[in-house]
């Protein structure tokens, strides 16, 4: 393999990780931008994803399907979460968030165990995404492509959204001022719950998009939402351009890392966070520094 | 144990809770019939005489790979393992075992427990030129680097062997699983009229084939049965002595217990993964045989000298 082809594939392997990891992260630093608590179910969120992908596959043989189920049941499962339970404890402080989105994880973890049993479950990616293309002599799966892809257009999206649309202008406002946003006549709490559920279906596509690579199984939770707390604070906490560079960061040189250094492989991810937090103690993009 | 005056143990899968426990057993004066447990301490520095093993250790598991590798073709080795004692312990027997066969090691190198991404674990594999990589993973990373592998359709330029075979891991990645080599302890798909009659009756009961454990649990309730039987008693003085020349007509064939270090000598066994027509998941296929006599170590001991 000579040394062009060495890279570019490398490149594309840590931009597929990077759309996995950026789903996670954006919801995370969303959620957190408008409503200032850190949301420990994340992990549960992104596994229930996965599961509800298996589902949806296993019925109906449609993975194409599974990534419309599995983010509008999970962000309408967030939706009801912060409408049914968060919404009496707005006006406490963190720690009772903390505590009840991790009691979330733990009841999630044992339903999922419960409904979906203990084995982890094999989720195959469509036909069309399973074959291999050829990158300068060098086999590349297809589904790889599909996923740095997917995360450039989920990125545009929101982006856009964030940007453009009214829903849009409103998230951004509440972050910076809720209060003088519901003293304009916007109900303050409705954008919350809205903002909540499309965090929480953020982490329910990447949930499904991870499931062909890793299965789904009951170790997803635990592992994904360190991830997603590493990218969120080397972004900077509820900053959505943020959580994409600390994304694409972390992918970027873990792959490369683990390539030249692959006793170090655990501590690449650390490492930046660490830097980034004694360099800019809010995050690269961050606020409250 | 000690409250209900428990003289018979059965059943523990953990090698290391296992270790704990034979200290004890002459203490509460019980029998320990391991199905499961594989650390080749057990039945080496750590035995004990109320302990006995049943089942495959783990160092005949890699037995059997080193004496299948002898007469297969491969010539160039790569290993891939958890970054944990078992995988640093597993891929030193085997890099002595390629290297005692003459054959070329290139590298090995330690993926961290809970790796997601393989695809620089891969990379390195596939520019290795190794034409057989050893795997020593379990769980999610088993299940993460064998889909991932398969995408990257590793298994067209280089063989992949493993410690051990199961039905879970092959059920959680399906095709991807398809031309896995490695050894089993018990599979299914084993020959002779003993196994096919506990597979039949094990379907009949669950509506499942048996895994490995399941096996092997059923083939110690049957030397657990025969020692109890030419005892006439549970009483640990009576069935030691007894159960230290069972001999048994198993699911994996004649099986012994020898009296010296209590562990049973059976056969090895090799299997490929292979899709065959009717089955939902591929299923381990049976591509070697070992004689027990090669594949159990000498009395008390984890290694083999030749």
């Amino acid at each position: 393999m000579d040394f062009f082809a060495f890279l570019v594939t490398q490149c594309l392997n840590a931009l597929s990780q990077a759309a996995l990891l950026f789903f996670l992260g954006c919801g995370l630093t969303l959620i957190f931008g408008i409503m200032r608590i850190v949301n420990f179910a994340h992990g549960a969120f992104f596994m229930l994803g996965a599961y509800v992908g298996y589902s949806t596959v296993h019925w109906t043989g449609n993975f194409w399907l599974a990534l419309i189920v599995a983010p509008v049941a999970v962000g309408g499962f967030g939706a009801a979460f912060e409408l049914g339970i968060l919404r009496r404890l707005y006006g406490r402080d963190g720690h009772a968030f903390l505590m009840v989105t991790f009691g979330l994880t733990l009841i999630m973890g044992e339903v999922i165990r419960l409904v979906w049993g203990v084995e982890a479950l094999q989720v195959k990616p469509p036909e069309s995404l399973s074959d291999i293309v050829f990158i300068l002599d060098e086999p590349f799966p297809v589904y790889r492509l599909f996923l740095a892809g997917a995360g450039i257009v989920v990125a545009v999206v929101i982006w856009q959204f964030l940007e453009r649309t009214r829903l849009g202008l409103l998230i951004r406002a509440t972050s910076q001022n809720a209060e003088m946003v519901y003293a304009l006549g916007t109900d303050v709490a409705l954008v919350r719950s809205a903002v909540f559920g499309i965090g929480c279906g953020l982490a329910g596509i990447g949930g499904v998009m991870a499931a062909p690579l890793v299965t789904a199984s009951l170790g997803m939770a635990p592992n994904a939402v360190i991830d997603t707390f590493v990218i969120v604070i080397i972004g900077g906490m509820g900053s959505f351009l943020g959580s994409l560079i600390g994304a694409v960061l972390v992918a970027f040189v873990q792959v490369f890392g683990t390539y030249y250094f692959p006793d170090f492989a655990m501590a690449f991810m650390y490492l930046i966070m660490l830097t980034v937090l004694v360099v800019r103690p809010g995050g690269l993009l961050g606020k409250e520094a | 144990m000690e409250r209900d005056g428990c003289r018979l143990l059965f059943g523990m899968t953990l090698s290391s809770e296992a270790l704990a426990v034979v200290p004890k057993l002459a203490e509460w004066n019980a029998i320990f019939m391991s199905s499961d447990n594989g650390d080749g301490r057990l039945t080496g520095e750590s035995f004990v005489p109320n302990f006995f093993r049943a089942n495959t250790s783990g160092p005949m598991g890699t037995r059997a790979v080193s004496l299948y590798l002898r007469q297969a073709g491969f010539k160039n080795f790569y290993a891939l393992g958890m970054d944990y004692a078992w995988g640093h312990n597993s891929i030193g027997v085997f890099k002595d075992e390629v290297k005692k066969s003459g054959k070329n090691f290139i590298a090995d190198i330690y993926s961290p427990i809970g790796t997601k991404d393989y695809s620089t674990y891969i990379t390195k594999i596939r520019q290795s030129g190794a034409d057989a990589c050893f795997l020593v993973l379990q769980g999610d990373d088993n299940n993460a680097f064998l889909a991932q592998a398969k995408q990257y359709r590793l298994g067209d330029k280089v063989q992949l062997l493993t410690e051990i075979v199961d039905l879970n891991s092959i059920h959680a990645v399906g095709e991807a699983a398809i031309g896995l080599i490695g050894s089993s302890r018990y599979t299914f798909t084993f020959p002779g009229d003993a196994n096919a009659e506990f597979v039949a009756g094990w379907k009949k009961e669950y509506g499942n084939v048996p895994d490995v454990f399941e096996g092997e649990q059923w083939q110690a309730c049957l030397m657990l049965q025969a020692g109890i039987e030419k005892a006439g008693s549970i009483d640990a003085d009576k069935l030691r002595p007894a159960l230290e020349t069972v001999e048994i007509d198993s699911i994996k064939g004649k099986v012994t217990m020898r009296a010296c270090d209590h562990q049973a000598v059976q056969r090895g066994f090799m299997v490929k993964v292979v899709h065959k027509d009717g089955a939902p998941d591929p299923v381990p296929d049976l591509i070697a045989t070992f004689p027990a006599d090669q594949v159990t170590p000498a009395c008390r001991q984890m290694t083999y000298d030749s």
